[in-house]
């Protein structure tokens, strides 16, 4: 019975530590890929676009600079030529202000010192989109605790695809100055469309717990009418950070959106308008 | 009303054409133990005409009158016997065919049943003793596991038990007890099946052309029946293994009209290691289940049959702190009952009437108490059945096997209900989100139809609906399956199949936990349907006693689902959130489409010394989801290019019998981290667009674009039989992969310290595993 009781023991201990072992698979796609990120807006003034490479997980690769690609942005009336900064290590050109106009569309053109090319393009939303009103509503948790939803409300421009982004940072006010001051990164962004809705009156739900900080002063809420591929990498990056890449083993996989082609990364335009708001 | 004027016109045909023959009707019994046997072939050589016994053993066959009809009662696996018989009225016949222990090859006439001649495609019947002698994994005789080792059925991963059949998940299989659903059939996260075979009668696994009895999932039906108990004598059977031990009993209660069975497996390793534990730290798993069947023969046309299961696996920690102590609990568990009625309206009109019962329950809980303080937590998710169903069996004549039905079942879903109690009144929950209570009904209709002697079909229509709160959904499902003779003992076969499933099971593992959560279909979520083609070609070697059958098939799947890309189980709901817009199940999930196609090789031998079958499986499954992938289509993890399975069984005299098994499959379609980057986003309240690189994610490439290593894995066992004075003793030696295969059950990566690369791990569950069962029959 002893000899028994030791060999179901043993098996226990093998069931339970099982073996593991570097795994001998053939992994693809190692070499570094590029990854480029460029953002714009009506009004802006200068273009800025971050050329990098990404790092292969299982395979040994300096980290390379991209530091003589061609890089072109063209858009209906003009194109400039971005140049490598090596302060900043970006691709930068200055610009006037009207160099990007509402509606109109705007390629990407890339060639690297290897003679890849990389290509996007991407069309500036029609117009600016203007807040209607910000209300909130409190909620009271199961556990005792208290927080908040924020409504944005707005009207959408009909007859077109629209995409919309919503983002919120909080305002302190600098004792000495008395000045406001935008407090770090921008809350997460939460996006709405006009699926189903075309024309009509939107809502976009945002969430905080109440601040009563002696120096909180309020919200600063960003609206953003965005481009189509603006938003589809924005809610890939959400569905990301809240999933697989917030270290929950078990999310599902997400998948990043890119529109570059031969690449990694975004070209993306957007509108913006801007409102403080104190609950 | 036209198509039910056209019914009745047919049946008043086949009526009138009944009117110079009679009928032999009654049951096929095993001798020694009068078990009904199901699938008995009876035929007339002579008048070209035969049927088959049903669930119940019950045959009925309308021939022209005569003197001496001469009958042909064979089974595999049994002795065939001859019977003349004078017709000249309404014969009640009943058979006790004699198990053919020597498993010699008898063939009388040529007729044992052949796989040529059925109308039936992609379905397989493996007997029970053949799944006895199959080597398994720690010697326990598993059903599942050995159905895994069919043509297009594949398993999800090492050593587990769920069941994936041309494209379809685990939750499209429609696993039935004596009638009654089973919803989780996994013991310990599926490595063991809930089905014990020492009290199983038979299975079978039906693949596509469905016949239109069945509904209510997409992808198979796996219909276990079992036994009904020896109604001679009193029997039984005892084993013990290196994990589990069991036994049953079988017995008349009234000798020849009643009977009972009773059986049950505990796992013990739990008792076993409790003393080597720490004082204060005691924790273990077990599982256990309880088959037990009870039947009644009240006369020659009323039987009465009631059965059920029970079955549980639990975890349980228990510790002691200096100043409290806590223990934990998850437990899950699946309860069937069956209760069922036999009448026989007369020799050509069989019925059975059905109350179905079935319930599984998954359950956690935690307890810490403190000296002067408690914590408590309940979850709990539940789904149960009622049901009732009554089928007909109606044998006009030869030419015709009718089947016709209604079911209704009234589901009851809990996905989640939470109570948590605390010493701080003011955090005490009880969250339970509102139950579905839904009705699923089906009325059918089936003809197994010998139009001419080279073409047989089976035609049938089912009407199926699905009710709940608010949503109602009605479909009409058409079946069909043709049979036609090319040439002698060889036929080409076709099916069409339209399913629908009213029901989902929220699973992102795919490997059968019990935290999955099955939930109805809704407004939102529709029910899934299925279409399915397949093409096969049949042939009996007579000369060699084997069948082969080669099919193709190609499926489409509508509105099945999947969790949306970064959803996790673990917060499925936000269940403490009592606020109107809190987030649903619904809003976790999203649906999509599916195709599976492919072709399968089959090649079996029954009887014989030596016994077993190769089965190769050529297939792809593909899916497409707007949501998930960018809406391109991508495999699912469960698809396998190529799968093969090699099954031997020999008997080298009474006493030894040895089998192997070899089974080999494409890896599995995962998605892994290649390669890693610093997302582009933009500073938005500054004036101007700078970037600020905030997080670095992860490049996967394509959804499950990485393919794990192939599978493969040799099994054999031994058995040597002992007959004693008073019982038979079997012992039985088994090795689990014989050549110590490595096969991975999950990757993950690790960081190199050195080089601050990452690693690929994989990690393997079971080296060459040797295992031994001691089993008594008496």
């Amino acid at each position: 019975m002893k000899n028994y009781i030791n060999i179901c023991l043993v098996l226990l201990v093998l069931f339970i530590f099982s073996c593991t072992k570097d795994a001998n698979v053939k992994i693809p796609n190692q070499k570094p890929i590029p990854v480029v990120g460029c953002f714009f807006k009506p009004g802006d003034t200068l273009i800025s676009l971050q050329l990098s490479y990404s790092q292969p997980l299982y395979a040994s690769s300096p980290v390379a600079k991209e530091t003589n690609a061609f890089v072109k942005i063209e858009g209906p009336l003009d194109s400039k030529i971005l140049t490598y900064n090596q302060s900043n290590e970006k691709y930068e050109v200055k610009i006037n202000s009207n160099f990007f106009q509402f509606g109109q569309k705007y390629s990407l053109y890339i060639k690297l010192s290897n003679g890849a090319e990389l290509s996007s393009e991407s069309i500036v939303p029609n117009s600016l989109v203007s807040i209607k009103s910000v209300s909130t509503q409190s909620i009271q948790s199961n556990f005792g605790f208290v927080t908040y939803d924020m409504f944005v409300k707005f009207n959408d421009e009909p007859s077109l695809k629209n995409f919309y982004s919503l983002s919120y940072t909080e305002l302190t006010k600098d004792t000495l100055t008395n000045d406001t001051v935008t407090n770090g990164t921008p809350f997460f962004s939460n996006l709405a469309n006009d699926n189903n809705n075309d024309g009509g009156e939107l809502t976009i739900k945002a969430f905080f717990y109440n601040n009563d900080g002696i120096n909180f002063y309020g919200y600063k809420l960003a609206l953003l009418n965005c481009s189509k591929d603006y938003y589809q990498y924005s809610e890939s990056l959400n569905k990301y950070n809240s999933g697989s890449g917030s270290g929950n083993p078990f999310a599902e996989p997400s998948f990043i959106y890119s529109n570059i082609k031969n690449g990694l990364g975004i070209f993306a335009a957007y509108t913006q308008t801007n409102k403080i708001y104190k609950p | 009303m036209r198509l039910q004027f056209l019914l009745l016109l047919n049946l008043a045909i086949l009526f009138a054409s009944a009117q110079n023959k009679f009928t032999i009707s009654g049951y096929v019994t095993e001798k020694g133990s009068k078990e009904n046997l199901i699938g008995v072939y009876v035929v007339s050589p002579k008048l070209n005409a035969g049927t088959t016994s049903n669930t119940y053993g019950f045959y009925s066959i309308t021939l022209p009158a005569s003197d001496s009809v001469e009958l042909i009662v064979t089974y595999v696996g049994y002795k065939s016997i001859k019977a003349k018989i004078k017709l000249r009225q309404n014969i009640t016949q009943n058979f006790e065919i004699e198990p053919n222990n020597l498993q010699e090859v008898e063939v009388v006439a040529n007729q044992q049943i052949k796989i040529s001649d059925e109308v039936q495609m992609s379905s397989v019947d493996i007997p029970i003793e053949q799944i006895k002698q199959i080597p398994a994994l720690l010697g326990e005789k598993d059903v599942l596991k050995v159905i895994q080792l069919l043509p297009g059925v594949q398993k999800g991963s090492e050593g587990s038990a769920g069941v994936y059949v041309r494209g379809g998940g685990p939750d499209q299989n429609l696993i039935l007890l004596d009638e009654a659903p089973v919803y989780n059939a996994n013991h310990l996260f599926g490595f063991f099946s809930v089905f014990n075979g020492d009290a199983l009668k038979s299975v079978e696994l039906i693949k596509g052309g469905f016949p239109a009895r069945y509904g209510g999932r997409l992808s198979s039906v796996i219909d276990l029946q079992m036994k009904d108990g020896n109604k001679e004598k009193i029997h039984g059977e005892a084993g013990i293994g290196i994990l589990s031990s069991r036994l049953t009993l079988e017995g008349p209660i009234v000798k020849n009209k009643s009977s009972f069975l009773v059986s049950g497996r505990r796992t013990y390793i739990d008792a076993l290691i409790y003393p080597f534990l720490p004082k204060d730290n005691k924790g273990g798993y077990y599982f256990y289940d309880f088959n037990a069947k009870f039947n009644y023969v009240f006369n020659d046309k009323d039987r009465l049959f009631v059965s059920g299961y029970f079955g549980k696996d639990k975890f349980y920690f228990n510790n002691k702190f200096d100043n409290g102590s806590s223990k934990a609990r998850l437990d899950w568990g699946n309860a069937t009952s069956t209760v069922r009625w036999n009448h026989l309206y007369n020799s050509r009109l069989f019925s059975n009437l059905s109350f179905i019962f079935t319930r599984y329950n998954l359950g956690i809980s935690s307890e810490e108490k403190y000296s002067s303080s408690f914590f408590n937590l309940r979850y709990n998710s539940t789904i149960r059945d009622f049901g009732l169903k009554y089928n007909f069996d109606f044998i006009p004549s030869p030419n015709h096997y009718i089947k016709f039905g209604a079911t209704t079942t009234w589901h009851y879903f809990l996905p989640q209900a939470i109570v948590v109690k605390t010493d701080q009144p003011g955090q005490n929950v009880s969250a339970k989100k509102t139950p579905y209570n839904t009705f699923e009904s089906g009325i059918f209709i089936e003809d197994d139809w010998k139009i001419t002697n080279l073409l047989r079909a089976n035609i049938g229509f089912r009407l199926s609906s699905f009710n709940s709160n608010s949503d109602n959904f009605f479909f009409p499902e058409p079946r069909a399956s043709l049979r036609y003779f090319i040439a002698k003992n060889t036929s080409l076969k076709a099916s069409y199949a339209l399913m629908n499933q009213y029901m989902h099971l929220l699973s992102n593992t795919g490997i059968g936990l019990p935290t999955d959560l099955w939930v109805p279909a809704t407004n939102r979520v529709k029910p899934q349907q299925s279409q399915q083609v397949a093409l096969g070609l049949a042939k009996d070697l007579e000369k060699y006693d084997v069948t082969l059958s080669i099919e193709g098939y190609y499926k489409w799947m509508t509105n099945i689902i999947s969790y949306k890309e970064g959803a996790s189980f673990l917060e499925i709901e936000s269940i403490f959130d009592n606020s109107p817009t809190q987030r649903t199940w619904e809003d976790n999930v999203t649906s999509g489409n599916g195709k599976s196609y492919g072709a399968e090789f089959f090649v079996q031998k029954k009887v014989g010394k030596f016994t077993g079958w190769v089965g190769y499986t050529l297939s792809w499954i593909k899916f497409q989801f707007d949501s998930i992938n960018f809406g391109k289509e991508f495999f699912p993890r469960y698809d396998r290019r190529h799968d093969i399975s090699v099954v031997g069984m020999y008997k080298i005299n009474d006493r030894i019998n040895i089998a192997a098994t070899w089974v080999y499959g494409t890896g599995n379609a995962i998605t892994l981290p290649l390669q890693a980057y610093s997302s582009p986003t933009h500073q938005i309240f500054s004036n101007q667009g700078i970037f600020e690189n905030i997080n670095t994610v992860n490049h996967y490439g394509d959804k499950n674009s990485f393919r794990m290593a192939n599978y493969h894995r040799m099994d054999i066992a031994i058995q040597f039989h002992k007959q004693k004075k008073y019982w038979e003793r079997v012992f039985e030696f088994g090795i689990y992969n014989v050549y110590s295969r490595q096969n991975p059950f999950f990757y993950y990566t690790e960081r190199d310290p050195n080089t601050q690369l990452f690693k690929l791990k994989q990690v393997a569950l079971f080296p060459i595993l040797p295992s031994f069962t001691w089993t008594i029959k008496f």
